[in-house]
């Protein structure tokens, strides 16, 4: 999800909170008539016959249309969706064009990972930022592991993507997590260290 | 290190920004519903015309009160969500100048239990870890060693991770 998606769920659900709370006090005053005198029938006259006009049906079909197209957008804007793994490279001769896939990157970065830290199940991503592209490494950390260890090879590792691109705009993030044996909620343990 | 790099959970309001988005495809077919009546598409009346009849005339009655309570605390869940921050979901780990490491809090959980079950007196260990709290539970055969040991234990394997004032260990002995 984009942050321009996120700020637009953010800013909708604002707005519609605060017309749904305003809403509800307003029909539970127009119930108990507490503050306002509201009438307790609605009058609206003019408005059946103007759903019969000719233009009707074309403005709401148009209107419907529009809020259907925009809804579709709004939902496709949630599906996950990864950045362009693509990056041009800067040409020292000014000729051509040189561009690298960070999704084959990521990927080795995480095998060179896996084989040099006590983790399983390691994969590689990216995704973009603020500053530029970030290469995701996630694995899963194995029980008996040392820390440091991991966080040398997870270091050794980033020095290797971030070398390869000394623009900075390439950038690698180690993710750890828990084996999938034992996701949250679960206790880690409780297994007897003798069986 | 960067805080911008750190994994942060799904935002609460992706999943109100869904259902707007579906109420809004949900308006734009009741609009396109009424121009398919009128080009005879559709035999049943239209949808706006019916809500417009309704309408005038409409009287205040106690399902206005119970709908009114519902859209108020609907409403209120979608403030809360829209201005509820992305949670943080793992620790920073290591001090790296190229990037950033990130460890679950249950991944330093499963270390911790690792590392009580090799303290000696220790007949089992369970672990469960939040980014604020990390609480190990053991069965020894001696507590009065085993906490001291236990809380080394498993400080020196989260060493430089995990704040070791925010290791909390018990220990019980099993009864006989």
């Amino acid at each position: 999800m984009s942050r321009r998606v996120a700020a637009v769920d953010r800013i909708s659900a604002v707005l519609v909170g605060l017309a749904l709370v305003a809403g509800g006090l307003l029909a539970i005053d127009w119930h108990h008539q507490i503050v306002l005198d509201l009438a307790q029938t609605v009058s609206a006259p003019d408005l059946p016959p103007t759903t019969d006009l000719e233009w009707w049906p074309w403005a709401t079909g148009g209107a419907g249309l529009v809020l259907l197209l925009l809804a579709l957008g709004w939902l496709w804007g949630h599906a996950p969706k990864g950045a362009s793994p693509v990056v041009r490279l800067p040409s020292h001769q000014g000729r051509g064009q040189l561009s690298a896939d960070l999704s084959s990157v990521a990927s080795a970065a995480a095998d060179a990972f896996q084989a040099r830290a006590p983790v399983s199940g390691c994969r590689g991503a990216v995704h973009a930022t603020r500053f530029g592209r970030m290469v995701d490494v996630t694995g899963h950390l194995e029980p008996h592991a040392d820390l440091a260890t991991v966080l040398e090879g997870a270091s050794q590792t980033q020095r290797e993507v971030t070398t390869a691109f000394p623009s900075g705009t390439v950038s690698c993030r180690v993710i750890l997590n828990t084996p999938r044996t034992l996701r949250r909620g679960d206790r880690a343990g409780q297994t007897p260290r003798v069986r | 290190m960067s805080d911008a790099t750190a994994p942060r959970a799904r935002p609460v309001v992706g999943v109100v920004g869904v259902v707007l988005a579906l109420a809004l495809a949900g308006l734009g077919v009741v609009g396109l519903q009424e121009l398919g009546v009128h080009l005879d598409w559709i035999g049943d009346p239209g949808w706006t015309s019916a809500a417009a009849d309704w309408l005038d005339g409409a009287r205040a009655a106690t399902w206005t009160t119970v709908a009114a309570v519902a859209a108020i605390l609907v409403g209120l869940a979608f403030l809360f969500s829209a201005l509820k921050p992305r949670r943080r979901t793992h620790l920073p780990a290591g001090d790296l100048d190229t990037g950033s490491v990130w460890v679950s809090p249950q991944s330093l959980a499963l270390l911790a239990k690792d590392a009580a079950e090799r303290v000696p007196t220790v007949v089992t260990a369970s672990a469960t870890g939040t980014r604020r709290r990390l609480r190990v539970e053991v069965a020894t055969t001696d507590a009065a060693s085993a906490q001291s040991a236990v809380a080394a234990a498993v400080n020196e394997r989260l060493a430089g991770v995990y704040p070791a004032d925010r290791v909390v260990v018990s220990c019980q002995e099993p009864s006989q």
